[in-house]
């Protein structure tokens, strides 16, 4: 590992993110649906007259999950594509580096663009949200959670881009895994259950959600926001809800495509005649 | 360690050549792309590589720059160049210029240096005098993306020659390339060669090198089939008669070749500097030496329907 190589490049990266409009757009992104969210949480009324912050809760969740993964990709999907088409991937492996410190550093790059994306959106509109009755520490939690998710699809796109030299195919395979995970993957478990009335082990349904960052990242959120009305929310059982598991899934999650992606591929690597 | 950016390049008698030995080399097994490179590349001189489509060119150069893996053979700038801190030494005194290379558009010009300097371990201090002489010291806080063709190639090669290296390889470097950034390219490259830096590049533009490499390996098969200087390559080789069209840097005397007549040739003047007639390619060598004994320079070579590494590889 050559540290210095691997910060230069993750530096470039956030700074070429910095000038483009990925950056504000993510930001403005984050700030105006949760504020819109928190506005729609002082309708959220109870019978006494407080505010009940679980609906805006639940929604900030569901919004993280659909804005996360779409944002991280977009973020990260030409990491090595972009370098190819420019010709500059070749350049860089000709320079005292390895192909593993390029990578690393984009992805560190596009990780630490991510999370100031998200500190600023989700900063700004933490005033807001604390007002409809947020705890600071909430906010944070799903701060904290949501830059974990932004992290495992900023691995993933890295992993699509290493994959192909065609932007089309890299794009087309962004859109498949981000439709997949967002509702297929939910969906095909819901269907599941309905065919077979509910009569398969816990077990299976607790595998099947580890396929799935997203539901992990959901399960991770709920049973840390709204740790009460967890069971209620999945309909499943505490056992099969584990906080832990979750938050460690999305770490191999990042971990499995990030390594992957570090794999030289076929192209660079050759064989002994 | 003294560090590149400070260390001249070492003058021609004190460097070592850039010694290739049996390199062989693959993507698919039992699909050699290489079958046994073996070349040497001398300090202070500028060597161009020849070779057709699918010859292995870009493949050797990549192998040559470090991309690829030395994986059969051996590859010796003074000591053999192999894995870990030996490539990663020779990676640091080695410069690049790929093909249709397009430095980071978004970039300022000496930002943009300044990353790959940074990855190469060049003081940034270095960065406005190399800029300078490319010609794009006006232009270093512009970006890259407002810059011509030409201006980005001098661009690149700034990014090539960053740390005075010992060994410069330039894929196609014309290519892109205007009138006055060919002319401080092969300005730039002959002060490279005068240090005693070792200069490789490919180029389709025969008449362009000829006045400027001082060398040609013919690269066919995956094997390097010839090296020298073009003439005495072209004199080696028995080829079929080409149209050809030849000009030199001065006025050519046709009666001073020593040559019987033959009508096949129809050999005569377009001018005080440049001829055409139909040539084989031992006779265009042969035409290139008589010029090079009066102090001519061939400046354009042009061959009807065929480049002159198809010419090089062809024996009648």
């Amino acid at each position: 590992m050559h540290w210095v190589a691997i910060s230069t490049i993750a530096k470039k990266e956030a700074q070429s993110h910095l000038q483009n409009l990925w950056l504000p757009i993510a930001a403005l992104l984050f700030f105006l649906l949760s504020l819109g969210l928190a506005k729609i949480g002082f309708s959220f009324v109870g019978s006494d007259g407080e505010i009940d912050t679980r609906a805006t809760v639940l929604s900030l969740i569901h919004l993280q999950m659909y804005l996360v993964p779409l944002l991280a990709f977009i973020l990260s999907y030409g990491g090595v594509l972009a370098e190819r088409e420019l010709g500059t991937f070749d350049l860089l492996l000709a320079y005292p580096l390895s192909y593993r410190d390029i990578l690393l550093g984009k992805w560190l790059g596009y990780s630490g663009i991510f999370a100031l994306a998200l500190l600023l959106g989700m900063g700004s509109a933490s005033f807001f949200l604390h007002q409809v009755g947020l705890s600071w520490l909430a906010i944070g939690q799903l701060t904290g959670l949501s830059l974990l998710l932004g992290i495992v699809f900023n691995s993933l796109g890295l992993l699509l881009s290493t994959l192909s030299r065609d932007r089309t195919t890299v794009i087309a395979s962004c859109i498949v895994l981000w439709i997949a995970f967002v509702f297929l993957l939910d969906l095909g478990t819901i269907a599941l259950l309905v065919l077979t009335e509910g009569d398969i082990p816990d077990r299976m349904i607790q595998s099947m959600m580890l396929f799935n960052p997203v539901g992990m990242f959901r399960i991770a959120a709920i049973t840390t926001l709204l740790p009460g009305d967890a069971e209620q929310i999945f309909g499943l059982g505490k056992d099969l809800l584990s906080r832990n598991l979750s938050v460690l899934s999305l770490v191999l999650w990042t971990a499995a495509p990030l390594s992957l992606s570090l794999i030289k591929p076929f192209h660079l690597r050759g064989h002994q005649s | 360690m003294t560090s590149p950016a400070s260390s001249p390049a070492a003058s021609p008698a004190a460097s070592p050549a850039l010694e290739l030995s049996d390199i062989h080399f693959e993507y698919r097994k039992n699909s050699p792309i290489l079958r046994g490179v073996t070349a040497s590349f001398p300090p202070g001189q500028i060597t161009a590589l020849l070779g057709n489509n699918g010859s292995g060119k870009t493949t050797l150069l990549k192998l040559l720059v470090g991309i690829h893996p030395v994986a059969s053979g051996t590859l010796r700038l003074g000591s053999e160049i192999k894995t870990g801190e030996a490539l990663e030494s020779y990676k640091r005194s080695m410069g690049f210029m790929p093909e249709s290379l397009q430095l980071y558009p978004e970039m300022k010009a000496r930002d943009a240096l300044s990353f790959f300097a940074k990855l190469k371990g060049v003081n940034d201090t270095d960065l406005d005098p190399i800029l300078e002489r490319v010609g794009l010291g006006a232009y270093k806080n512009q970006r890259i993306r407002t810059f011509s063709k030409g201006m980005k190639q001098r661009l690149n090669l700034a990014q090539a020659i960053l740390g005075r290296p010992q060994v410069v390889v330039f894929d196609e470097p014309s290519n892109g390339f205007d009138a006055s950034g060919v002319t401080i390219f092969y300005q730039t490259i002959r002060e490279l060669a005068d240090e005693g830096v070792i200069v490789i590049l490919t180029t389709h533009l025969l008449g362009e090198i000829q006045g400027q490499v001082d060398r040609v390996a013919l690269l066919s098969d995956g094997v390097i089939q010839r090296e020298g200087s073009l003439e005495s390559i072209l004199r080696q080789v028995s080829s079929s008669r080409k149209r050809v069209w030849i000009q030199f840097d001065g006025t050519f005397d046709l009666s001073s070749l020593d040559w019987p007549p033959c009508p096949e040739r129809h050999l005569h003047p377009l001018d005080s500097d440049s001829l055409t007639g139909s040539l084989d390619a031992r006779e265009i060598g042969e035409l290139i030496s008589t010029a090079k004994a009066s102090g001519l320079q061939l400046t354009n070579l042009r061959i009807e329907g065929s480049e002159l590494a198809d010419l090089l590889t062809e024996e009648s």
